[in-house]
């Protein structure tokens, strides 16, 4: 039988790639454009317009969620779909799956942009998003899930290339991380409760988050970076056996690292120091993974002087290098004392994001555009134009946050030789950042100029190519069939590896169980052994308008801006009150230590002022804190507390172990109004001209929540 | 110096184990994979993005 005999035809779906990277331009201009909006209300607050869905706590989730799920999310498919049926020889297993999975990510995005604003949120980081949605991206998931293993199943090529490997590893994390962070309890279609309560919840929340990062934003783009950079190059990859010792120690390490989130907070001190060695142990891996992608382009430097695709790939590349440098830095307790908190962790995420996802996705949709619509990109010269745009874009944001960040750690420790507060009113600290929050303005929007001119030329090149009448029917390749590559894998040199890779069911497993380990080691313990968790008799759960009002402190995301985590560090202590304890949280769900300190900390804020310091500054910040960049919260004012929950709420929490009497339950309303009197009543008496009906209003709730914060364990001192 | 060697008795047993335990396993996987008679199946393998 000769060769040509022993071939078939394959035609690979690139309609689906091209509604992918449509989907990547339209969401990156979008999720881009939001963040500097936000950053533009950072450095100028009267640009949050009074207008609740506006406002900063409400947008910054909705920018992270669309950089992430929206731009890299449909960047991450665009190329798992065009590689994966080339390096498998097979079309997707099912194109209704696939147009299946197109459209439900995207109508889950448009979900996400419509709640997000509205306030439903659970206020988990990349998490936010309330359970009705929470299902649907499972269920989509599953669909993607079946739409890759299928092709895999039916493919024509016995081995699984390095790049498939990270798709797999991304799958089936993700999957876990996503099912386990959102398990939630429901009070209504758009109202939940975390089944996590305070440690245990920040411990599975930044499981899930650092993994996000690490299987969302890294995994799969380390697969394109495999895929793509070898065809840009025009050259194999650099070193194919570091890519096997890439991938197992980093799928491995990286699982583990998500308590270096929570360094110096009242999560035991054991697990923070697994979160360190872990963390600093992924320098390793992931320096491997950006010597092999980087060494790749050996012999063809020269190229990267005319060749903007390359270019982005190096710079990404690059960047993912200083990222994994950076972030096993940052894990080490000493500087992490310093950086958490303040912009640098900004500046650090931003590094990843804009300069690593950013520009991989920028290389690779340049790549693909004259291969998905059959005609050169429009402008080199925009491309170009568009990488050094980017280029100064990204070094003036983190340059300038960086410089944010350590002058903000700084300033917070620093005593007078009295040893007293140099700065003990934390907006002076505020106010000395507001130069740098313009300059990262600045940064964000040479980015997003560079965004708008790849829009400009992908558009351009779809015309160009519509205007030609190119040929867009899916393209077909001779091939040979998995029955005429016999399996020699048991013969010589029999590597167990590659016998490992022609076996994608037991490579999944072992995948598996790479990642599996790393979370319940630590969880588990801190479940299981109750010292980790010291009871605290005094600790009660909240009352119904305390509750009430922490549910506006979610909505709002005030946790953008402020932490509920008091670190036991002298200028914290000094600062804010006594250090945060982990039994002071159980109640709490989902927890509110936040990750960054735009403002103060507020766990110990309770009792701190009197209620009509609380009215007045949460109506205008200005009046009781010059210089204050928080915007106002007027239609707390104007707006009546939605009670009809309460009760079903209060029971959640008894359900899941809140020790709430069946009185408490049942006479939650009736208790929620004489809390609510008693606080107006004392806000009469503070001399605010109470307006008719204030007692219902939503600032009372808020006050009610803010005044019981941090205060349980000062009864236990009494 | 000897202020600046751990003392044997102090190291915690788990961790210690742990550690020796992944270090061995990372390093055997490292030798196995580098054996010198691997290169020739490596080489066809990673060529296979650029035969499509």
């Amino acid at each position: 039988m000769t060769a040509q005999d022993n071939t078939e035809t394959v035609r690979y779906d690139d309609d689906i790639v091209r509604k992918f990277v449509l989907a990547t331009v339209l969401w990156g201009l979008v999720g881009m454009l939001v963040g500097v909006i936000i950053a533009l209300q950072l450095a100028h607050w009267p640009l949050n317009f009074g207008i609740p869905w506006l406002t900063f706590g409400r947008l910054r989730p909705l920018h992270t969620n669309a950089v992430i799920f929206a731009f890299a999310g449909n960047t991450i498919f665009a190329g798992i779909y065009y590689s994966h049926q080339r390096l498998m020889k097979a079309r997707m297993f099912s194109d209704l799956l696939s147009k299946i999975h197109f459209w439900g990510w995207q109508l889950i995005i448009v979900s996400a942009a419509i709640t997000l604003p509205l306030g439903i949120t659970v206020s988990k980081e990349y998490a936010e998003l309330e359970w009705p949605i929470d299902i649907a991206i499972t269920l989509i998931w599953v669909v993607f899930a079946i739409n890759f293993f299928g092709t895999l199943v039916k493919r024509r090529e016995r081995h699984i290339y390095v790049a498939v490997w990270f798709y797999m590893a991304t799958i089936i994390t993700v999957a876990m991380l996503h099912i386990v962070n959102s398990l939630a309890l429901p009070v209504s279609p758009w109202k939940s409760y975390s089944v996590f309560a305070g440690v245990q919840d920040g411990l599975v929340q930044w499981w899930y988050g650092h993994n996000a990062v690490a299987f969302f934003l890294t995994t799969p783009f380390l697969g394109l970076m495999y895929y793509f950079m070898p065809k840009a190059a025009e050259r194999p990859v650099y070193s194919y056996r570091l890519s096997i010792i890439h991938f197992w120690s980093l799928v491995f390490i990286y699982i583990w690292s998500g308590p270096h989130h929570l360094l110096y907070t009242s999560l035991p001190e054991w697990a923070q120091t697994v979160g360190v060695v872990f963390s600093v142990a992924l320098i390793a891996p992931s320096w491997g993974g950006m010597i092999n992608g980087l060494l790749t382009l050996r012999g063809a430097w020269d190229k990267l002087r005319t060749d903007p695709v390359l270019k982005f790939f190096v710079v990404g590349v690059t960047f993912y290098g200083m990222s994994t440098f950076e972030g096993p830095m940052m894990s080490i307790k000493a500087i992490n004392g310093l950086t958490h908190f303040t912009d640098y962790v900004i500046g650090h995420v931003h590094g990843g994001a804009l300069g690593w996802n950013g520009f991989l996705a920028f290389g690779m949709i340049y790549y693909l555009m004259p291969k998905l619509w059959g005609v050169p990109v429009y402008s080199k010269r925009l491309m170009m134009t568009h990488f050094w745009t980017a280029t100064i874009g990204i070094v003036l944001y983190i340059t300038s946050m960086w410089t944010a960040g350590i002058t903000q750690g700084l300033m917070w420790r620093a005593f007078t030789e009295d040893g007293l507060l140099k700065y003990p009113e934390f907006i002076e600290t505020v106010v000395r950042l507001i130069p740098f929050y313009w300059v990262r303005v600045l940064g964000g929007v040479l980015y997003l100029l560079g965004m708008i001119l790849m829009v400009y030329n992908v558009v351009q090149t779809v015309k160009a190519s519509k205007a030609q009448g190119v040929d867009l029917s899916d393209p077909s390749f001779q091939v040979r069939p998995l029955s005429a590559d016999p399996e020699d894998y048991h013969h010589s040199p029999n590597p167990w590896h590659r016998k490992l890779e022609g076996r994608p069911v037991t490579f999944a497993l072992f995948v598996f169980l790479a990642v599996i380990i790393g979370g319940p080691v630590t969880y588990i313990p801190l479940v299981a052994v109750r010292s980790n968790i010291p009871t605290i008799a005094s600790v009660k759960p909240y009352t119904p308008l305390e509750l009430e009002g922490r549910d506006i402190y979610v909505r709002e995301g005030c946790y953008t801006c402020h932490s509920q985590m008091v670190r036991p560090f002298r200028d914290e202590v000094v600062r804010y009150g006594e250090y945060s304890k982990a039994g002071e949280f159980v109640y709490d769900r989902p927890f509110q230590f936040g990750s960054k300190r735009t403002g103060p900390d507020l766990h110990r804020v309770g009792g701190k002022y009197n209620n009509f310091w609380h009215y007045r500054h949460m109506l205008d910040p200005r009046s009781t804190t010059p210089d204050s960049i928080m915007p106002s919260y007027s239609w707390l004012y104007d707006d009546d507390l939605d009670t009809s929950l309460t009760k079903k709420k209060i029971k959640a929490f008894k359900t899941m172990g809140a020790p709430y009497s069946e009185e408490e339950v049942n006479e939650a309303n009736a208790l929620l109004d004489a809390q609510a009197k008693k606080v107006t009543d004392q806000l009469v008496e503070e001399g605010v001209q109470a307006p008719p009906g204030l007692q219902k209003k939503e600032i009372i709730a808020l006050i009610a929540y803010l005044q019981r914060l941090g205060t349980d364990i000062k009864v236990a001192a009494k | 110096m000897s202020y600046l060697v751990p003392q044997f008795e102090s190291l915690p047993f788990w961790p210690t184990v742990s550690g020796a335990v992944f270090f061995a396993l990372f390093a055997g996987i490292v030798w196995w994979i580098y054996r010198g008679d691997r290169k020739s199946v490596y080489q066809a393998v990673e060529k296979l993005p650029l035969d499509d």
